[in-house]
């Protein structure tokens, strides 16, 4: 072991990702990670949902993507161990620690979502503009930079700092301006092939969707608690602002922006590269012990982690299906009421959306029948529907012959 | 100045000869010694500190909790004074004597001259066979990671300019036993490098360093440096990628932005199309997210109707009409 210590490291955090994968695995499919697994069409660009969507018919599909996003989320602590190469063994074991101890890291590293993507560019991004010597391809960020916004809309808040990264790298003006923009041009022009993608992005909330401000602030307060243990937020914080680097405090505002107006928890891990970009400038400048803060900062990832473990129940749809397994059913899949992804993802039969408006046709095509909604009663005629015992929503299956 | 430096572990018995040993030969050379040592056990560190007292031009570095050959090497580099620098096995294996045909090769004009075992006149003296062809093996993949053409990348025995040394010294990781190596694979491959014969000889006291560890550090060094080749060699492909890329994203995406353009320049057409798509999923039960719309027309809308699930069925593309409210379907083929 001591012999060998990056190839234990290394095997040390495949099987933290293994861990990490059973967490999230337990639970089931959330709606959005269904979509990047199905390769559904909005709101993100179509480079990672589509290869997700490609190995879709394979066994342990899930599973396996899962920890895919574990590995590589735990293995780019490598980025950071790297960036700290400036910097006395126990800042750069720090600084390396306080990526993994990250609640962020910790809860959504086994998580299918494409802000996971996203930031992860953000780390490679946030790694090529602080490193002492940066890598001279600025071609290769112009690559990455394109694979990064054709991943995920939310890669865009990290444009400063591949502006930075590009003037570091690149002499030629021209040639930044256009590994710097040709990838966004292009995606504008992606957003107009998406029309779903757009109406997504500027769907203007019903009234009962919108969320009060102070429910807001704490949102976005525990999203940036969560993304920093607490503790690293505040100090990374603290070293963006006091860095009077202009790329990183222009990034850290635009994601600011962003989460303001999404409010999503699982946008908490686009911080964390930051804040490591934040605590990094400030090992720099010696003004922190190593020592006293990674053991602060253990014992509020413990506490912050305790706060906002995931559930490990069975998803409805996940619970719904295994129940309807145990029984013959061909046809498609009609719900009545709401239901998210997971449920196109979790059936093998194809899923319909009930309505009063159903056309006749369409309603005899459909072989199981399921009501998430309180009551459909009215909507199922008993001589064609038979009612199941046991399933977690009120449920019928068509009556043999009837189909 | 020259400034030679000699990496030692656990060579208490072998250092003091070998510090009048070149003492004698660069006379004549303004020089200084840098003894890096590991911390010996033997007190190597302790032995040549004391000889210091009778060697002026002798200086010793003590590294505590830090270890390796190669990081011993640029440490001591880092605290040379000379312009010349130079590293050699402190086991007597090296003669001395070479330092002054290196000194020569560098006054002529080169960067880098190497102590090598494998040009006519060096031999790597009495080696076991197995020995040999784990070095031969060694040597042929150090050969493919360098960016100039050597014999023996793998030496212990070098001198450079310290220009050129502090030119590279950012992205060196000295890590594992073979630093000549991590300097080939990062100097720039129109570096002026010459060879010349060394003969190995058999150490004069004390074990040898080379163990199962050694190797297994030199096939990590390798695998690191051949990964970063690659990364580089892709990199010369990095620009021509992209704009490649560029170009099959617009010929893909121009033909759909104009196939819609409707929805964005005709705010008519827009709320039928949203109208249309609404009944569609309301009749049909289908999700809007599986429709996916192909073409804009001022009175029909062309769209894809692709299931998204696991082993979804064949998608079918259909026609709808707006006024009044049509759908047709037909089979696509896969």
């Amino acid at each position: 072991m001591r012999k060998h210590p990056i190839l234990t490291a290394v095997l040390f955090l495949e099987i933290l990702a293994l861990m990490l994968t059973f967490l999230q695995f337990s639970g089931g499919l959330v709606s959005d990670e269904a979509k990047y697994l199905l390769s559904i069409p909005y709101p993100h660009p179509p480079f990672v949902r589509s290869v997700l969507g490609w190995t879709a018919f394979m066994p342990m599909h899930e599973f396996f993507w899962r920890f895919v996003c574990a590995s590589l989320v735990l293995q780019c602590v490598w980025f950071v161990w790297d960036l700290g190469d400036v910097l006395t063994r126990p800042r750069r074991l720090a600084l390396a620690a306080s990526w993994l101890l990250s609640a962020a890291v910790i809860l959504q590293s086994g998580m299918i979502v494409m802000a996971t993507g996203a930031a992860l560019s953000g780390l490679v991004f946030l790694w090529w503009t602080l490193h002492p010597t940066p890598p001279k391809k600025p071609a290769l960020l112009g690559c990455l930079w394109l694979a990064a916004l054709f991943t995920a809309y939310q890669s865009a808040v990290f444009v400063p700092l591949v502006f930075s990264a590009l003037l570091r790298s690149e002499k030629s003006k021209l040639k930044v301006f256009l590994y710097l923009c040709t990838p966004i041009l292009l995606l504008c022009l992606y957003s107009l092939t998406n029309p779903y993608a757009l109406t997504i992005m500027f769907h203007v909330p019903g009234e009962e969707m919108v969320i009060p401000p102070l429910a807001r602030f704490f949102n976005i307060t525990w999203v940036w608690i969560v993304a920093g243990s607490g503790l690293l937020s505040l100090i990374g914080t603290i070293g963006i602002l006091s860095s009077v680097r202009l790329d990183l405090v222009a990034a850290f505002g635009m994601l600011l922006g962003f989460v303001i107006l999404t409010t999503r928890y699982y946008d908490a891990i686009l911080f964390t590269p930051l804040f490591i970009g934040g605590l990094f400038l400030l090992f720099c400048k010696r003004r922190l012990r190593p020592g006293i803060f990674i053991a602060a900062q253990v014992v509020s990832a413990a506490v912050v982690i305790f706060f906002s473990f995931p559930t490990l129940q069975e998803t409805p749809a996940r619970a719904e299906m295994r129940a309807l397994s145990t029984y013959q059913v061909s046809g498609n899949l009609l719900i009545n009421g709401f239901f998210g992804h997971d449920w196109q993802y979790e059936s093998p039969l194809p899923v319909r959306k009930f309505s009063q408006e159903l056309s006749a046709a369409a309603e005899e095509k459909a072989g199981v029948f399921v009501c998430t909604t309180g009551s459909c009663d009215g909507d199922i005629n008993d001589e064609l529907w038979t009612r199941l015992p046991d399933t977690p929503f009120p449920t019928w299956i068509r009556k043999t012959g009837s189909l | 100045m020259l400034s030679l430096v000699l990496p030692t572990y656990n060579e208490a018995a072998n250092i003091s000869a070998l510090i009048d040993n070149i003492d004698g030969v660069l006379q004549s050379v303004a020089h200084e010694i840098i003894v890096v040592d590991d911390d010996s056990p033997d007190g190597t560190w302790k032995v040549a500190e004391a000889l210091t007292r009778n060697h002026p031009a002798l200086r010793v570095l003590r590294r505590i909790g830090r270890k390796g050959l190669s990081s011993a090497v640029t440490d001591g580099f880092d605290m040379a004074r000379g312009d010349v620098l130079a590293v050699m096995d402190a086991d007597g294996q090296h003669d001395a004597m070479l330092l002054h045909t290196m000194l020569s090769s560098l006054k002529a004009g080169a960067q880098l001259t190497i102590g090598s075992r494998y040009v006519p006149g060096g031999s790597v003296g009495a080696w076991v066979r197995d020995r040999r062809i784990i070095s031969s093996a060694g040597t042929v993949i150090a050969k493919a990671l360098s960016r100039v053409r050597v014999s023996d990348p793998l030496g212990g025995f070098f001198a450079l300019r310290s220009d050129l040394y502090k030119s590279i010294r950012s992205s060196l990781r000295p890590t594992g036993f073979k630093i000549l190596l991590e300097i080939l694979a990062n100097i720039p491959s129109s570096t002026r490098v010459t060879e010349i014969p060394l003969v190995f000889r058999m150490r004069l006291h004390g074990q040898s360093k080379l163990s199962l560890k050694v190797h297994f550090e030199f096939v990590c060094q390798a695998l690191r440096l051949g990964v970063r080749r690659m990364v580089s060699g892709a990199c010369i492909v990095c620009g021509p990628l992209f704009w490649v890329v560029t170009v099959i994203i617009l010929a893909v995406l121009i033909p759909r932005i104009i196939a819609l353009q409707l929805l964005y320049t005709d705010s008519a057409v827009r709320s039928q199309v949203k109208q249309a798509l609404k009944d569609a999923a309301a009749r049909e039960g289908w999700l809007i997210s599986d429709m996916h719309i192909l073409r804009v027309g001022t009175g029909s809308l062309k769209i894809l109707h692709q299931e998204h699930m696991r082993n979804p069925p064949p998608p079918e593309t259909c026609v709808i009409g707006y006024r009044p409210f049509t759908l047709s379907c037909e089979n696509t083929p896969s």
